[in-house]
């Protein structure tokens, strides 16, 4: 299907809302509705959309499958810090500092890049499939 | 599967035996009694323990954030393990080529 200008130009338009809008759902988790799920996959929409507008397939699917096995490894370590200054694990180990909010907003963005890296690949397995698939 | 009446049947009886389940055991949390900080308290479900103690607890305004990160913390690692899962299989059968 060839590439049609008004779709590309309107995509082009708002893909910087809709970055701006997922970074904001993910920030702004433990004061607004939404948090890390939600604005992990408002962000996976943005590459969503760079395949509708310009149809790239060129996308290195292991490398991100490593930052996202990376992230996850992150999202296991953090909660653990907390071993060391309150001897409990699984709790918000900046708190006794007054930074609680600190700990739910590096969580969220953790929880956003890992959730927004997997549906991009599991997009991008499923059209390649399909492509595949067809030949 | 076919529907057939039979299998009509026992999912409706199985609906109607959860459905007592559930709004018996939410209509019998309302007649309960709390004993919370040497007082007796009647009514008090978790959902308003949540609402009174989540910033306090745990220094999020959002009650959901506050269940997710500090409560229930290995919920959500586990909630993770699934997507990151769910990722490796979807690739193991589309390299399989079943």
């Amino acid at each position: 299907m060839k590439e049609n200008n008004l779709v590309v130009t309107l995509i082009e338009l708002i893909y910087p809302l809709i970055l701006l809008f997922g970074f904001y759902v993910i920030i702004y988790g433990d004061v607004s509705p939404g948090g890390g799920f939600q604005g992990g996959a408002i962000l996976a929409s943005t590459f969503i959309l760079r395949y509708i507008t310009y149809k790239y397939d060129n996308i290195h699917i292991g490398g991100i499958q490593n930052l996202e096995k990376f992230f996850y490894i992150l999202i296991i370590f953090v909660p653990f810090l907390s071993i060391l200054n309150r001897q409990l694990a699984l709790a918000n180990f900046l708190k006794p500092y007054g930074l609680g909010r600190v700990f739910l907003i590096l969580m969220n963005i953790l929880i956003g890049f890992k959730v927004c890296l997997g549906i991009t690949i599991i997009f991008y397995e499923f059209i390649l499939h399909e492509r595949r698939w067809s030949k | 599967m076919k529907l057939n009446i039979f299998n009509f049947i026992s999912l409706l009886i199985i609906l109607l035996v959860f459905g007592f389940i559930i709004f018996y055991s939410v209509n019998s949390n309302k007649k309960r009694v709390y004993n919370l900080e040497n007082k007796t308290v009647t009514n008090y479900d978790l959902r308003n323990y949540y609402f009174d103690n989540t910033y306090k607890d745990t220094d999020s305004q959002n009650v959901v954030t506050g269940i997710y990160l500090d409560y229930r913390l290995y919920d959500t690692l586990f909630e993770s393990l699934l997507l990151v899962v769910t990722v490796m299989g979807i690739r193991y059968l589309n390299k399989r080529d079943v």
